[in-house]
């Protein structure tokens, strides 16, 4: 329960902030098909402030479910993604490429093949394994997912476009062994993911309208406090 | 009361063939070149028409007779019925004893008489060491004393072996000890396909290296006490045990290998060197027994397996994954065989075997996940309970007549406990599994009636019909989660699949014909033919089927469709033919009163398999293949040229998307040596290193990701050795 209302409290921020920033909310969904976990998939739900003149995403963030870690709705482990570390503009599909990651710090595949140490492609040409392999200790069990913008954000995606959505989870309950848990498609990286997971669909809908952002931000407030008098209490 | 009449003599009086109906023997001096080729007792089988083997670890093939193999087999060592105590059948029976203690092979290619065992369809295989010898008069101290030792260049084998032996006329004392260790081996081409997966393991893996191939540490060791208080009773009690460090398997996802918590680092493991991944220890009680009224055999035994697998370092490093088992049999024999007029002969007798396992994982990591939080139960306290009665009656009508009629009933009881899994991810598998009776009682039916006829000393014939009765084993019964990790370590047959047991399943009733004949010239020493031709109808046999969708989500349509890919199958009764021929046959081609004689000695054989049900091919059938060769022998010299031919295998079971391999053929030199006191072995195999993929070897998954589905690329077979120079000696005393 915590966590979701801690998951408010981000969205009401982000929220807050778009007034400042001038650019407009959005909350996203983004599924990997997971063939070895059904019925569960990997799901991103987050949400970003997207700027239309300038195609700037900004305040990526959200939840990753880990799929082998219980059943939907029992269990099952989600992973914040606080860090929006990377974002370009990809003409030829038109449209913005974001990542919300885990951990302050992009490190997540292993470098010992060559790569960036985490993006998709680098992902699979070092066949999934985590960054610092081999030792376990090294590992800074980062996670990731990588969404994209089309122009028109409320545009339904290509499959081209979601040929390019990707995801890793390398923290320690999407791993096995050395393999992160990651998702990308035979179409967009030559692979499919490590548990042969896929990208499958994105939705992305308008954040909540601006009178309910200072109702929501309240919530916020509220559910602040009554963690603060639930601590307390214990 | 009559003085005890040796019996032998009574029922095979006139007859030329004197072994059993039905059976091929090789004794020890028939073994001692293929010894020197291998430490797998099981391809000590290889030169017998219809038998081949499915490739596994260094010394742990899994024999198959026409078709039929692993535990459609009835296989014994030294009459005790030995189990498997693994998810992939990593140490079946033959493993067990070291092919140095390998006195007598006794394989039935064809019917089986009820008395020499049920639960089997497909033949029986019984391997024999030594028995005791006791010293002929009482001032006489029998000793003996064996030494040998070989090497192998390809795969750097070696190892060595000791047999001591002390006997007065009534007590007989025997120490044997043998060792035996391999580095992978190496093939003569480039098998592997390419791709990131075969650079993760702890160190690089050559591209001609079959990785997960080598064994380190296998030792066993045997004590046996004879102890023979008349001239016509014996009492022979054995301890033995084998304990091995390590066996890699290149077509299983995991090794023999014994791993630990890793102290330094909890929730994490790691490989135990020098450690035991699989102790096996049998005790053996035989009476035999000749009195006025027949003979009689008694047998009582015991046998524990602790079993642990893992990952070892030619995979992928820093993955670990520890599975063991336990498992204990007790298993007992008792026969007498009466005569009762010179030509009827009865054998009647009753069996039983009760096997135990338990088959766990423990968990690793800390956070919920694949593999934690709890111990992932894949079999818990597994039960078959076994127990049969026969009674054989065999008549010699006269010098040319023999007939062989048996019965035997038999009873199967198996049942598992209730599972769980790593975490309560694999909560819906477990309860569908924990909420259905698993408790099954099968009755078994067995007959055989089997004639010979030896008209004269230059041919005879035989033929038999049989129906022939197998229960499921635990593993294919009881195996219950659908998640592709946990089902992938399942799979007996190394066809890199994951397998899912089904309790519904019922015994197998296989219907099989045979007839043989068997041509030669008097002495059976200038030429020699043997023909046989065999067909089996099974009712029920035990196949698989891509995993229902109903089952679970991940029996998808991906599952269903795939022709290109591991997937998930489910055991499942269906029916199914195999037919075939198998030939077999010598002649002196030369003669020299110096130079010494010249054989040319040849056999093939073929078998089709089919499933009736579904029109696909099964599984693991060996392709047409002849082996001919050329011998030579002296006095103390033998020398063989032998060519090894294996047709391509492109008859295929698709519902395992089995892969394709082309044909072969192989030269193989063999020399030795042998004096009074000794043996010298020289052999070069593959004399030309030729580059060929086994039929049998299975997948390959000796590298690289082994958990999932899409962690090793598909459509590699295990390939063949490239050549190597094989020598061995041994000193007798
Ligand atoms: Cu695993």
């Amino acid at each position: 329960m915590n966590r979701f209302l801690n998951f408010g409290v981000a969205l009401a921020l982000s929220a807050g902030m778009t007034v400042a920033h001038a650019a407009t909310s959005y909350d996203v969904v983004t599924t990997w098909y997971e063939p070895d976990t059904q019925p569960n998939n990997t799901i991103f739900t987050g949400s970003f402030d997207y700027d239309a003149a300038t195609r700037t995403v900004t305040n990526l963030q959200g939840q990753l479910s880990e799929s082998m870690t219980g059943m939907m709705g029992g269990g099952m482990t989600w992973l914040s993604l606080d860090h929006q570390l990377v974002s370009w503009y990809d003409a030829a599909l038109g449209g913005t490429f974001a990542a919300a990651f885990r951990n302050a710090s992009t490190n997540t595949f292993w470098t010992g093949a060559g790569g960036n140490g985490w993006s998709p492609a680098s992902g699979v040409a070092a066949g999934g394994v985590y960054y610092g392999f081999p030792s376990a200790g090294n590992n800074p069990g980062n996670a990731y997912a990588l969404i994209f913008i089309p122009d028109d954000p409320l545009a339904a995606l290509t499959q081209a476009q979601i040929n390019k959505l990707a995801y890793a989870d390398c923290a320690a309950g999407g791993m096995m062994g050395a393999v992160c848990m990651t998702g990308t498609s035979v179409a967009g990286y030559g692979a499919e993911g490590t548990m042969s997971g896929y990208p499958l669909s994105q939705t992305i809908t308008a954040a909540v309208p601006e009178p309910e952002t200072w109702g929501l931000m309240l919530a916020g407030l509220t559910a602040i406090g009554a963690i603060a008098r639930r601590r307390r209490a214990i | 009361m009559p003085a005890p009449t040796p019996l032998a003599p009574i029922r095979v009086e006139g007859a030329r063939d004197e072994s059993p109906v039905g059976v091929t023997t090789l004794p020890s001096s028939a073994l001692d070149a293929l010894r020197s080729s291998s430490s797998d007792t099981a391809r000590l089988l290889e030169g017998i028409p219809g038998v081949s083997t499915y490739g596994a670890g260094g010394i742990s093939s899994l024999p198959s007779i026409r078709g039929l193999a692993d535990e459609r087999l009835k296989i014994t060592v030294d009459g005790m019925d030995l189990m498997s105590a693994c998810p992939n059948h990593m140490n079946p029976a033959l493993s067990l004893i070291d092919p140095s203690k390998v006195e007598t092979v006794a394989v039935y290619a064809g019917i089986t008489p009820v008395s020499e065992g049920g639960d089997s369809i497909g033949g029986a295989i019984q391997i024999r060491s030594a028995r005791p010898k006791f010293a002929a008069s009482d001032n006489e101290t029998l000793t003996e004393a064996k030494v040998g030792t070989f090497f192998r260049s390809n795969g750097n084998a070696r190892g060595h072996s000791v047999d001591l032996s002390i006997a007065s006329t009534q007590l007989s004392v025997r120490y044997s000890e043998s060792a035996s260790e391999s580095d992978n081996y190496r093939t003569a081409g480039d098998f592997k396909k390419e791709g990131f997966w075969k650079q993760l393991g702890q160190r690089p893996v050559a591209e001609r290296e079959v990785a997960s191939s080598g064994y380190a540490g296998s030792k066993n060791r045997e004590v046996g006490l004879g102890l023979a208080w008349s001239s016509n009773s014996v009492l022979h009690l054995t301890y033995s045990e084998q304990k091995l460090d390590y066996q890699g398997f290149p077509n299983q996802r995991m090794d023999m290998i014994f791993s630990r918590p890793d102290p330094a680092n909890p929730g994490n493991y790691v490989i135990a060197e020098n450690t035991p991944s699989n102790v096996n220890r049998t005790i053996n009680l035989r009476y035999l027994g000749q009195h006025a009224w027949g003979e009689l055999e008694a047998r009582l035994f015991r046998q524990t397996v602790a079993h642990h697998m893992d990952l070892n370092q030619d995979r992928f490093f820093g993955m670990f994954m520890p599975m063991k088992s336990d498992a204990s049999t007790l298993g007992g024999l008792l026969k007498a065989s009466i005569p009762l007029s010179p030509e009827h002969l009865l054998r009647i007798g009753t069996d039983f075997q009760q096997y135990r396992l338990d088959d766990w994982w423990p968990p690793i990591g800390l956070a919920p996940g694949a593999m934690c939080c709890d111990d992932f139960q894949n079999i818990r306290n597994g039960k078959r309970d076994r127990i049969g009665v026969f009674t054989e009656l065999e008549t010699g009508w006269n010098a040319a007549w023999l007939t062989l009629f048996g019965i035997r009933g038999g009873l199967v009881h198996s049942d598992a406990d209730r599972v769980q899994g790593y975490s309560n991810f694999y909560a819906a598998d477990a309860a569908r599994f924990n909420q259905r009776d698993r408790s099954r009682n099968d009755t078994h039916l067995d007959l055989t009636a089997l004639v010979r006829y030896t008209p004269d000393a230059r041919q005879s014939y035989e033929a038999g019909i049989a129906r022939k009765t197998r229960s499921p084993s635990l593993y294919e019964r009881y195996p219950w989660s659908t998640f592709p990790m946990a089902a992938l370590m399942n799979n007996f047959v190394g066809d890199g699949n994951a397998y899912l047991g089904n309790p519904h399943l019922k015994p197998e009733v296989a219907y099989t014909a045979s007839a043989s004949a068997h041509w030669h010239d008097e002495g059976k020493e200038r030429w020699d033919f043997k023909l046989s031709g065999h067909a089996t109808y099974v009712d029920d046999y035990i196949d698989a089927q891509r995993c229902p969708r109903a089952l679970s989500a991940q029996c998808n349509a991906l599952n269903s469709n795939a022709d290109d890919r591991y997937v998930i199958l489910q055991y499942v009764n269906q029916r199914a033919m195999l037919q075939g021929v198998d030939l077999s046959g010598s002649t002196l081609i030369a003669q020299h009163a110096d130079i010494g004689k010249l054989y040319l000695n040849g056999m093939a054989s073929y078998v089709d398999g089919r499933n009736l049900s579904t029109g696909d091919k099964l599984y693991h059938i060996m392709p047409l293949n002849a082996k001919i060769a050329l011998e030579h022998r002296s006095q103390r010299w033998t020398n063989t040229l032998e060519v090894h031919s294996v047709s391509a295998k492109d008859e295929v079971s698709r519902v395992r998307n089995e892969v394709q391999t082309p044909g072969y053929t192989l030269l193989n030199l063999r020399s030795s040596f042998a004096w009074k006191n000794g043996r010298l072995d020289l052999a070069l195999e593959n004399a030309l290193n030729k580059f060929y993929l086994l039929p049998l070897g299975g997948a390959y998954l000796g590298q690289g990701n082994s958990m999932t589905t899409a962690g090793i690329p598909w459509g590699m077979s295990v390939p063949g050795r490239a050549r190597s120079l094989n020598v061995a000696l041994n000193l007798s005393f």
